[in-house]
């Protein structure tokens, strides 16, 4: 090589610098591209609402900063109240990805090869339609003269006495709408990594238990559960991160009386001109999805440190 | 080691077969394995051994033939059914759970209190030298300590009968020797039947009582090992077994002294004591061990079976040594020889292009019908 190359190339392309290089770059880009922006929010959530533009501004003398829109977070009901559905949604959405998810992904560890490749590319399958296509769609399917709804009131009136028929499903522009479309969009982040994980278990555990008088769901609880729980916290985190800030969703199918939180920081930010009442929520929305993302990373940790020995 | 004559026929396997698709594993075969007894299965890869392993333990469903332990059809009972369990070759030890943890794991099922698994947990580490790891986690142990966990949790439960899958095949020479004697020691302690699945002829010689030679789903012998390998009753398992010369030959004369056979490579007929009877002209093969054949640099005083030789090839291992002869014939024969005195007395020894005189014994000559 170095006979071929002039001498000062070869080691330009070799120079130990390069190494360092490689590994700042992802730091320099989260830098720049997410502690810069943050910190800018952080300091925009305490300044003061102004006619101008950027429509903020700082008090002009000690303490330069102000309170107010924290104060407000914590005492005005429409947040807490955006709060605490924001988080609801997210929980019964992770819940459900994980319900509807854990069973599919299992069944998929148990079939041939060539059918776990086709059965991934169906779970993956969605992602080749744009998401906002599939929001429209759901929005079609939920209306009142839709099939779908025509179809579940029909068997909803079979079902019960004719005194509680009614004359359709009310499902659009509902928290339920938001949760269903959600667990549509949000599943295949359940099933992927509990896939990865569940598919990585040795099967001969499962014949040990059993050989040792365990009844297959005792087999189930006793070692496939827990060895699968690092494949829980990723999926569960996967879904009820994106979850809890979810703005496109809410916007197109839910309730503008039970806003979540991505839309209240849209609204802030867009209509009410508010910016720092929108960071500050931004603000409040990522310290508490930090939360979980540190338990993860224990999890994570502790998992590989299992693994490595 | 005597078969205790009222429970030989403990575990039972009458006509058993087992089909995948198309491919026969386990080909019409029936067996007896006596209580508190130490039986092999031996074979190559793909023999049947695993196949009629997971059988007995409930994994496979025969698709032919009945399987009884201790008396009880085993048709349709589930693994967690059985009086049975199993040491994996993995050992599949649960990662997540403690060394004492894996070893109580059967025992939840047990009619016992917490008191008693306790107690039995501790006696089946302390059986396996292992007490002080009970808190540990599988990937903290080394891989002889996690073969004894693998051990002392198949025998937590008492099962009637115990199979082992290579038990010693993912440890080194020196801790598979010494294992090897623990297992038979806690086999005698315990009084349990133990199957153990081997491709190791070597393993299965030592640790069995008797050993069962399989190969293409059928077993080809079943005898104690000095059975099987003084007197295997066909090619396929003189050659299996330990390492063997097997040349064509011809049998020229036939009476009751034994017979002539010639094999043309050897250059000249042999003469071979055996109860079996040949017919004068039959095509045979020869087969005799390495070890069976006494090598000399002078001509011996009693020159029954003598052939004559030069040293192509000297193999030293210490206790013993290897010789590769090639005969005036040009055919190339091993040779065996135990160093039963130090090499240093000189003149006695025999070394690389020495011109050699080999005998082998008479009875030593094993005869199978037919080419080699």
């Amino acid at each position: 090589m170095s006979d071929v190359v002039p001498k000062h190339v070869d080691s330009w392309f070799n120079r130990r610098g390069w190494r360092d290089t490689i590994i700042a770059a992802p730091y320099l880009w989260l830098v720049l591209f997410f502690l810069v922006p943050f910190f800018i929010v952080v300091v925009m959530s305490f300044a003061k609402t102004v006619s101008q533009s950027p429509p903020f501004a700082f008090l002009p003398e000690w303490p330069y900063i102000r309170w107010e829109a924290y104060n407000r977070l914590i005492t005005d009901s429409l947040y807490i109240r955006s709060f605490f559905i924001s988080i609801y949604n997210a929980t019964v959405a992770t819940v459900s990805c994980l319900l509807i998810g854990y069973p599919m992904a299992l069944g998929i560890t148990r079939v041939g090869r060539s059918a776990q490749r086709l059965l991934l590319m169906l779970i993956i399958l969605p992602f080749w339609t744009s998401f906002l296509l599939r929001v429209y769609a759901w929005i079609g399917l939920m209306g009142k003269n839709s099939w779908f709804n025509v179809a579940l009131t029909a068997a909803y009136n079979a079902v019960v006495p004719t005194s509680w028929a009614i004359d359709s499903i009310q499902m659009m522009n509902t928290n339920f709408a938001v949760v269903l479309v959600m667990v549509y969009s949000y599943l295949p982040f359940m099933i992927l990594p509990l896939y990865a994980n569940l598919e990585r278990l040795d099967t001969t555990l499962n014949e040990a238990a059993m050989d040792l008088g365990s009844k297959p769901w005792q087999v189930f609880k006793d070692v496939t559960l827990p060895l699968s729980i690092p494949g829980i916290i990723a999926g569960g985190l996967l879904v009820f991160i994106p979850a809890a800030g979810e703005l496109i969703i809410p916007s197109l199918v839910g309730n503008a009386a039970d806003p979540m939180l991505g839309r209240v920081i849209q609204q802030e930010f867009g209509s009410n001109r508010d910016w720092p009442m929108a960071s500050a929520v931004a603000v409040a929305l990522l310290l508490f999805l930090v939360g979980p993302l540190i338990i993860y990373n224990y999890f994570a940790a502790k998992a590989q440190a299992g693994a490595k020995s | 080691m005597a078969v205790p004559e009222p429970k030989a026929d403990f575990i039972r396997i009458e006509n058993v077969a087992k089909k995948f698709n198309t491919f026969l594993a386990v080909d019409n075969v029936s067996l007896n394995i006596a209580k508190s007894e130490l039986f092999a299965l031996l074979g190559g890869s793909g023999c049947g051994k695993t196949t009629l392993l997971r059988m007995l333990a409930g994994f496979e469903e025969p698709s032919a033939g009945k399987i009884y332990i201790d008396g009880q059809d085993m048709a349709g009972v589930a693994p967690y059914n059985r009086p049975v369990n199993m040491m994996f070759q993995s050992y599949a030890l649960f990662p997540h759970m403690t060394v004492a943890g894996n070893v109580g794991y059967g025992l939840k099922h047990e009619a016992m209190t917490p008191a008693q698994r306790k107690d039995r947990t501790k006696e089946m580490l302390a059986l396996v030298q292992l007490g002080h790891l009970a808190d540990r986690k599988p990937h903290q142990l080394s891989g002889g300590q996690r073969q004894r966990v693998a051990l002392a949790r198949s025998l937590a439960k008492q099962p009637k009968l115990l199979l082992l899958d290579e038990p010693l095949g993912a440890l080194d020479k020196k801790l598979r020797e010494h294992t090897q004697f623990e297992i038979a020691n806690i086999q005698y302690k315990t009084g349990i039947t133990f199957v153990v699945v081997t491709h190791d002829q070597e393993e299965a010689m030592t640790l069995a009582s008797r050993v069962a030679v399989m190969e293409h789903g059928q077993i080809r012998q079943i005898g104690q090992p000095s059975e099987v390998y003084e007197f295997p009753n066909s090619k396929f398992v003189a050659g299996f077994i330990g390492s063997i010369n097997m040349v064509d030959a011809e049998v020229i004369s036939n009476d009751k002294a034994g017979l002539e056979v010639l094999a043309p490579v050897l250059g000249q007929p042999l003469h071979v004591e055996t109860s079996q009877s040949f017919s004068t002209g039959e095509k045979v093969s020869l087969a005799f061990r390495p070890e069976k054949i006494s090598i000399s640099r002078h001509i011996p005083a009693l020159a029954t079976n003598t052939l004559t030789g030069k040293v192509q090839d000297f193999g030293y291992f210490g206790k013993d040594s290897l010789y590769r002869i090639k005969l005036t014939t040009g055919h190339v024969l091993s040779v065996n020889t135990v160093n039963a005195s130090r090499i240093s007395e000189g003149d006695t020894k025999v070394t690389w292009d020495d011109e050699v005189f080999l005998s082998i014994d008479p009875k030593a000559l094993m005869v199978f019908k037919g080419d080699a």
